[in-house]
């Protein structure tokens, strides 16, 4: 149905945020703050909300513009960055409990570490965004080696555990959906079209972790020599890695469910 | 930084026809026959000495230098020789083309390694190099002033306690974060532009492998516009490469603009980037007068070649093109990187300009900040004051400039009584098809600071290895009305560069019943105006009128 398709052609322009963040380590936060702040965690969290706010100011619904507005205003409060972030940390530090507190500091002390962290930070910095320019310029000039992208290709499977990253955005979306049908006068979904629609928009995904490979972590990890981020991917090859990665987008999932069992009862009122 | 926005040359022809009678007449006048209509809706391009024809006679909107040598100029000898001083990136003095009109120091023995004129600089032959250093090493890139100013205060205010600030402290906290928040803007801006060009090209790409397909091989842009597209993937080829067709918009073109983008993020906006150790000087002392070298081309003569040409290519001389005026000599100085020239190099090459004999400086370049801006009035009040007329292009931002300087100005404070200098004439651009689009869409205006306008866009001129190109920009005007100052002062000795100053400003083509539209940035709503709104002389430049003046002046 039409209205099916404007919906899954508008939310597949929107994508999954491929990259993470990293901020000064420092060792005096409990463990769940310094695991945040090294893999920059907040720039994740918020970022993919805020793509689709800003695709929202289009009012790509057609909705009336008062309700356009009101459901808009409803979007950014149950998506705040601070009810986010305090969700985030509740249910992330409750994850990491079931993973060893050594083998995660041994992680964070790591110099390896140490130098992806300053390289995600500066990458968002505006210093990075010059950076950008030159890297994605010398890249296409010189392009990787064979070595090179073949590392970078292990890092991103490594990190992004492929399902819970698109169950993640699917949260997102699915509060979406849900919220807009009940504000809108014109849509009206069942629970088999609201399902059909996120599948939809479940296959529609872009590879994630093919796109994080060869244009993302390239410009981020530019000037990181290779054998830094081969020491950070044993690290997340192994057990605590992996269990580690699971953790990072699962307690994002449910951080966003919980933002999305707000925007409905706020629409609802 | 210079003012000039690359075009791809293209081939036109002209064709003119008219009565036999008509024909043998202005054979004999060497004049163009008068074309009865020129189709500018499309005409692709103009002829290569369009700038330089009579409006009345051919329908392009030129200076008349051509009718006045024809005419008024034909049984007329220049009387002196003129020295125009091209203060810009390097120029290419060895041009087959310009290589007759270079000027050289007389008092210099070339090549002994001596000041033997005791000028304060060695073995200046044709000119100074202020951006060079000792064993002919050169700035080639360099930073915007925008990133000097914000890398020095950065590491003064970044982590400071503002707390704890006095009130002139406060004060230069605001001036940083208005520059911190000028260069942010900047940044995003590039980064952002940098991403949309990857878009368009990736596009572009894919639209012409869809097509290639439907085409079996190559298309036109006739078959574009009668293409069917019965699917969506034909559907965006053909929009996509319709675009890009109508826009002149090729893998050149995005190369090259990746390319510029690329240069300004690695050079121009890396506040860790500085090449000034290359020179050699004292920095710090903007007063120092003598360092540098004689590579008067240095890497990149480009964008100074082609000024030098529009006012001094050899005329007549069977190759190339004819410059503006015909017996002019030019003095080559150094001073603009790939980048934002140094108010001290300004400052210095405005006083070689005028202690080595230029009567003319022309200044093809400019920028937003001018931290040391007191070093640079020091010397254009020098320049005024030994009667050297400066002439410089207003820029290529689309901006009013009487709102917002681009630097050097002929403004001497930001006060409203400011004296200002009397030999200056700022410089706009018009393009050469009549209408709402007359004048260039990105020059600067003024209508209290821009004295006159003169040709900009397409304008056919010589580049380095014996090469000929069309360009754009305020940075190809400037040089078509100091070609004009050039004409005039050699053949009427007698008037002051005042005088000459005041004829081109009182000569200029106006044209009252015009309405343009008005140059604007791309996100702003056009808006139109009257063209003589736009500049002080409400006109443009020409060559005849100016004669005529002239020889009344003279009587």
């Amino acid at each position: 149905m039409n209205k099916f398709r404007t919906l899954i052609i508008w939310f597949a322009a929107v994508g999954v945020p491929l990259t993470i963040q990293a901020q000064t380590l420092t060792n005096d936060q409990p463990l769940v703050g310094q695991i945040i702040e090294t893999l920059a965690l907040s720039n994740k969290i918020t970022q993919l909300p805020a793509n689709f706010e800003k695709q929202f100011e289009q009012n790509p619904f057609r909705l009336s513009e008062q309700t356009s507005q009101n459901w808009l205003n409803a979007f950014k409060k149950a998506y705040d960055r601070e009810l986010l972030m305090q969700d985030y940390r509740e249910i992330f530090q409750v994850k990491l409990s079931e993973l060893s507190v050594e083998e995660l500091q041994a992680w964070l002390n790591k110099p390896s570490t140490q130098q992806l962290a300053e390289a995600r930070h500066e990458h968002y910095s505006l210093q990075g965004k010059r950076m950008q320019i030159v890297a994605l310029y010398e890249l296409d000039k010189d392009p990787l080696s064979n070595e090179r992208q073949q590392l970078l290709g292990k890092y991103a499977e490594a990190i992004t555990p492929k399902e819970a990253v698109i169950e993640a955005a699917i949260a997102v979306f699915k509060s979406i959906v849900n919220s807009v049908d009940q504000v809108s006068t014109k849509l009206n979904f069942t629970e088999a079209q609201t399902g059909m629609i996120i599948n939809n928009f479940r296959q529609q995904e872009p590879e994630h972790i093919k796109q994080l490979a060869e244009k993302g972590l390239p410009v981020k990890f530019y000037n990181v020599p290779s054998e830094t981020i081969s020491q950070s991917l044993n690290f997340w090859q192994s057990k605590t890695g992996q269990t580690l990665a699971k953790a990072i987008y699962t307690s994002l999932q449910q951080t966003y469910k919980k933002a999305g069992q707000r925007l409905l009862k706020a629409v609802n009122q | 930084m210079k003012f000039r926005i690359l075009v791809s040359s293209l081939i036109i022809l002209l064709v003119y026809g008219c009565s036999t009678t008509q024909q043998t007449l202005q054979k004999a006048l060497s004049l163009p026959v008068p074309v009865d209509t020129v189709n500018f809706a499309t005409l692709e391009q103009p002829p290569e000495n369009w700038y330089r024809l009579d409006e009345e006679r051919t329908q392009f909107r030129g200076i008349s230098a051509k009718l006045a040598y024809a005419t008024l100029l034909n049984d007329q000898e220049p009387k002196q020789k003129v020295i125009v001083a091209v203060i810009d990136g390097g120029v290419d003095i060895n041009h087959e083309d310009l290589n007759d009109n270079i000027w050289t120091n007389k008092d210099e023995i070339p090549d002994n390694g001596k000041d033997d004129d005791n000028n304060g600089y060695v073995d200046d032959i044709h000119g100074w190099n202020f951006i060079g250093g000792p064993k002919g090493k050169n700035v080639g890139n360099d930073t915007f002033e925008l990133t000097r100013i914000y890398s020095r205060l950065h590491d003064k205010f970044e982590n400071a306690d503002t707390a704890a600030f006095n009130s002139e402290e406060r004060q230069g906290y605001k001036y940083y974060l208005d520059i911190k928040g000028d260069y942010r803007y900047q940044i995003e801006k590039y980064a952002g532009l940098y991403k949309n060009i990857l878009n368009l090209e990736r596009s572009i790409q894919q639209a012409d492998k869809v097509l290639r397909e439907q085409y079996h091989g190559d298309y036109s842009y006739e078959d574009l516009k009668n293409l069917e597209t019965a699917t969506r993937k034909l559907a965006f080829a053909k929009n996509v490469m319709s675009y890009a067709m109508e826009n002149e918009i090729d893998s050149a073109l995005i190369a090259e603009q990746k390319k510029q983008i690329y240069e300004f993020a690695k050079y121009g906006y890396n506040p860790n980037f500085n090449p000034r150790h290359i020179v050699g000087d004292d920095y710090a002392d903007k007063t120092e007068l003598f360092y540098g070298n004689n590579d008067v081309a240095g890497p990149d003569p480009m964008h100074g070649t082609h000024v030098a040409g529009i006012i001094a290519a050899e005329r007549n001389n069977g190759i190339g093109m004819n410059g503006i005026a015909n017996n002019v000599l030019i003095m080559a100085i150094r001073v603009v990187p790939n980048g934002d020239e140094r108010d001290k190099d300004v400052a210095n090459g405005i006083r070689y300009a005028v202690n080595n004999g230029a009567d003319i400086i022309n200044m093809s370049f400019g920028k937003s900040y001018s931290p040391h801006k007191w070093i640079v009035d020091k010397a254009i009040k020098y320049a005024d004051e030994h009667g050297v007329l400066m002439v410089h292009a207003s820029g290529n931002s689309s901006e009013n400039i009487d709102v917002k300087p681009n630097y050097p100005t002929d403004q001497l404070s930001k006060a409203e009584d400011s004296p200002s200098i009397d030999l200056w004439l700022e410089v706009g651009a018009t393009g050469w098809k009549p209408g709402k689009g007359f004048v260039a869409d990105f020059s600067n205006y003024g209508n209290q600071d821009v004295d006159v306008f003169a040709p900009g866009e397409s304008i056919y001129s010589t580049v380095p290895n014996g090469e000929y190109k069309r360009l754009q920009g305020t940075s190809m005007a400037a040089p078509v009305v100091s070609g004009v100052a050039a004409l005039l002062m050699s053949y009427y000795p007698d008037l002051s560069a005042a005088q000459i100053k005041e004829i081109i400003m009182k000569s200029a083509v106006e044209y009252p019943n015009l309405r343009i539209t008005v140059p604007h940035k791309a996100d702003m709503e056009a808006t139109t105006a009257p063209f003589s709104d736009l500049s002080v002389s409400d006109g443009v430049v020409n060559v005849y009128e100016a004669v005529k003046l002239a020889e009344k002046m003279t009587k």
